[in-house]
């Protein structure tokens, strides 16, 4: 198993390749056959994998570094704390062979964010709405109603599409993508395929602070749709597919010394939590800090990484060190039963009802392999001397759960769910925010509705480092998730990582953000 | 009341009675709203669904339209098949109708499980015919082991293992898809095994039965040459047995299509219908369980006709049983 982290750019071991022709097709079996092909879907990868290829956003941000990159915008700068002005890339044409101006960029972002649209795309909404208008030839203002010191990042989710098919025939882009990309939309057989052909005027070959210096070595792009996991492997094992996603980590393990193909992993932005009941409506004891540290020191990260398969250890926060926030002084909570007894034992002697505790650790059914996962945690509190009771429920038995609501009806509450959760924010404002604000059981909608701590002193904080932008915003948030770590509210148990299964013939580069750009695929030999 | 209008009377009722169970179904499940929209969804955009989909109508007057719609071949239109937005009036109008999806997909289902009835009728006739000709032998007990275990087997590991070998260790077939007939091998397979089970059990038992009646000791006697005796005469008057095994079976494929088509990414009605339940998309799963309903009543009321045809003596008494 190949573990792997990509860079965005790529760099020299392709100039040698500049030149040559695109040929051949590369293949990629796919988890799910897109719902549609519309620009909006680019947000997220697991929407239309590969349709990145196609339809470019106006900046990207940097896997690696985390940092923004230009891509059909080579420059921005920020007006006000509404407003972020952006300079296009010159000689950009859309497949259809119509001109990227400003007005056609802004018909995108305007059409795409319009709350009317009533896109997906809206669940990465900020506080305002977002309009964009054309200054220039080649400069584009995007603003909001309200101050959002996060414009940039929503940008990088925006696909510019042909601003002509979207004024002229709406309906149609959302089957018929035509954009700016390394690739053209060819065919998309409903159940099967879709296909994209190599684009020989693509701006790309020329410029190179995008994506480097790049090349187009396959003339068709193939995505076939396969939602069974062992055919995926097999389409790999038998050459029917040069990529496969979302392998098992069977698959992974079973690719190890084969020939033909092999499992390639990286770090994704979804992670696996343990979110205990520790304030408001908690069971008294869990409101007790000695207790959660307790709970906290009695698991074995390692091992509920190994068991989960394709994860890894966080480092004692909720997300990856690329994400603005992230704290690096901290690390994962050491696995010590020993400790975990002994601060037990504090609790019961000052009168703690240690031993009248039973937490209820409940996963989803729909978390990976969270049958184990929930066993094994109960096993290690049990351990140290923590009764516990294992649950796996439906989805529409656990979400009311999860909500302020259904947590102040079952007050006193001793619950740790287990749960995935999933941050293409590349930050952690949004992470805090729907995790740790207190919670308003009169906004059952709210952005913290899931969350079970309550701070006001630390909402405050947050707050005020929600309107904070760049460095500033970093280190604001850095402190934050200093401050929660002390507090023992949410246990990060895996970072849980992604994987594909390819082909000998080539190697595959990608992000936590696992997008499939063909320009990061290059030949092995 | 003549015996095949009767039928088409309570297949009709029983139609009725599906799409009766499916809109309660929908609705009894949870919000219809919320389960297309998900819980990520905001209020506003739930509630102009609701009133977009006229969720909050009284549920006889949901149901009334629902009838009315459907009495149209209106199933509805789908804002998760092609369309990533959530519906708002402006788009409205842009939401896919699904009907006209689920059609577009029913050639690929009935190619597959009429591919897969035909494989496994034509093996079964010969396998129990051949059984019951030879009882108690090795070949019997063959043809029982075969039809046994084609019948426990579960098809969506028979598929993965068919794909095993003849795709990744011989490179005989391809490993799924649609387009050749190359790509119809392994899902015809697979699909067919149950069938082929059932069906050749039933063959057998019915033509031990015929092969021991003294018509077929007449016929030998008379000279007969014994694949005659077999194949024409005793398997004739086998038939009906043969034929409602074969027409439940076939009502089975329509159904148990659902996993084949996915794990070999077969583009059919079953596929859809999967991709739509994981996707929320309501329309589309009603609009799908239906028109799989009516084929599976069409495919009863058609091997009642044949019934009729290979027996005309079947007729209705008084009090509607078969005489």
């Amino acid at each position: 198993m190949r573990h792997t982290l990509s860079v965005l750019a790529l760099v020299a071991a392709q100039a040698g390749l500049a030149q040559a022709a695109p040929e051949g097709t590369f293949t990629v079996a796919v988890h799910q056959e897109p719902q549609d092909l519309a620009a909006q879907g680019v947000y997220k990868e697991i929407n239309a994998p590969g349709l990145r290829n196609v339809l470019e956003t106006l900046i990207a941000t940097d896997p690696e570094t985390g940092e923004y990159i230009p891509v059909l915008a080579t420059a921005w700068e920020r007006v006000d704390d509404r407003t972020v002005r952006l300079t296009l890339r010159e000689g950009v044409t859309f497949h259809d062979g119509t001109e990227m101006t400003a007005e056609a960029v802004a018909t995108n972002i305007s059409f795409i964010w319009s709350p009317d649209s009533a896109f997906t795309i809206q669940e990465y909404a900020g506080p305002g709405v977002i309009t964009a208008r054309a200054t220039g030839p080649l400069q584009v203002e995007v603003s909001s109603t309200e101050p959002d010191p996060m414009m940039e990042f929503r940008l990088t989710l925006t696909g510019i599409a042909s601003a002509r098919q979207i004024e002229e025939n709406p309906a149609e882009h959302f089957g018929t993508p035509i954009g700016t990309g390394p690739y053209r939309f060819e065919e998309w057989a409903r159940g099967q395929y879709w296909t994209a052909s190599a684009n020989p005027d693509w701006w790309g070959l020329t410029a190179e602070d995008a994506y480097g210096e790049t090349t187009q070595q396959f003339e068709t792009l193939r995505f076939v749709f396969r939602p069974e996991g062992s055919a995926r492997n097999a389409m790999v094992r038998t050459g029917e597919a040069d990529l496969a996603t979302n392998p098992s980590p069977e698959d992974c393990a079973a690719a190890e010394g084969n020939d033909g193909y092999s499992c390639i992993t990286g770090p994704s932005d979804a992670y696996l939590y343990g979110r205990l009941d520790q304030s408001l409506h908690a069971h008294p004891a869990l409101q007790d800090m000695r207790v959660r540290k307790a709970i906290f020191h009695a698991l074995d990260y390692e091992g509920i990484a190994d068991l989960i398969g394709l994860a890894s250890v966080p480092q004692g926060q909720l997300g990856t060190p690329d994400m603005l926030g992230f704290n690096d002084s901290l690390s994962q909570y050491e696995y010590n039963p020993d400790l975990s007894r002994q601060l037990l034992d504090e609790a019961r002697a000052d009168g703690v009802d240690v031993d009248g505790l039973v937490v209820e650790v409940v996963g989803r059914n729909t978390t990976p392999r969270v049958g184990s996962v929930t066993e094994v945690i109960g096993f290690f509190l049990e351990q140290v001397g923590i009764n516990t009771q294992i649950n796996v429920q439906l989805p529409d038995v656990f979400n009311p759960r999860v909500r302020i609501k259904g947590y102040a009806e079952e007050a006193p509450r001793a619950m740790m769910q287990v749960h995935v959760k999933q941050n293409a924010s590349g930050e952690f404002g949004t992470n805090l925010l729907g995790n740790y604000a207190c919670p308003d059981i009169d906004d059952p909608s709210g952005a913290s509705r899931s969350s079970v701590h309550c701070n006001p002193e630390f909402d405050e904080k947050l707050a005020k480092a929600l309107t904070l932008s760049g460095e500033e915003r970093d280190a604001a948030l850095q402190e934050l998730v200093g401050f929660l770590h002390g507090q023992y509210p949410i246990l990060p148990l895996a970072l849980l990582d992604k994987g594909y299964l390819i082909g000998d013939g080539y190697d595959f580069t990608f992000g936590v953000d696992h997008r499939f750009l063909a320009v990061n695929v290059t030949r092995a030999d | 009341m003549p015996y095949l209008l009767r039928r088409f009377l309570q297949s009709l009722t029983l139609l009725f009675v599906l799409v009766s169970f499916v809109f309660v179904v929908g609705r009894i499940i949870g919000d219809p709203a919320l389960i297309m929209l998900g819980t990520s969804a905001t209020e506003t955009a739930l509630d102009q669904l609701r009133e977009n989909l006229g969720l909050n109508e009284p549920i006889w007057r949901q149901y009334l339209v629902f009838l009315g719609d459907l009495a149209q071949g209106d199933f509805g239109v789908s804002f998760r098949y092609g369309f990533s937005m959530m519906p708002s009036d402006a788009l409205r109008s842009e939401g896919t109708p699904v009907l006209p999806i689920v059609l577009e997909r029913l050639p690929a289902t009935f190619l597959l499980a009429g591919t897969a009835l035909v494989f496994a009728f034509a093996l079964a006739v010969v396998l129990g015919c051949l059984a019951a000709m030879y009882p108690r032998s090795w070949i019997d007990n063959l043809v029982n082991v075969i039809s046994l275990a084609s019948v426990s087997v579960v098809q969506f590991w028979l598929g993965l293992i068919l794909i095993i070998v003849f795709s990744v260790q011989l490179g005989l077939l391809p490993t799924g898809g649609y387009g050749s007939w190359q790509h119809l091998v392994l899902p015809a397979l697979t699909l067919a095994a149950r069938p082929l089970g059932r069906i050749s059990q039933v063959v057998r038992s019915a033509m031990l039965d015929e092969l021991s009646r003294p018509y077929i000791a007449a016929a030998r006697a008379k000279g007969v040459p014994e694949w005659r005796v077999v194949f024409v005469h005793a398997l004739k008057n086998a038939s009906i047995p043969i034929v409602t095994i074969t027409g439940d079976e076939l009502s089975q494929l329509l159904t148990g299509a659902m996993l084949v088509e996915t794990v070999f990414a077969w583009p059919g009605v079953g596929l859809l219908l999967i991709d739509s339940l994981g996707r929320r998309d309501l329309p589309m799963a009603q609009a799908g369980i239906c028109v799989v309903a009516a084929l599976v009543i069409l495919v009863n009321l058609a091997v009642d006709f044949a019934y009729t045809v290979l027996n005309p003596r079947i007729q209705m008494d008084n009090r509607g049983g078969r005489a």
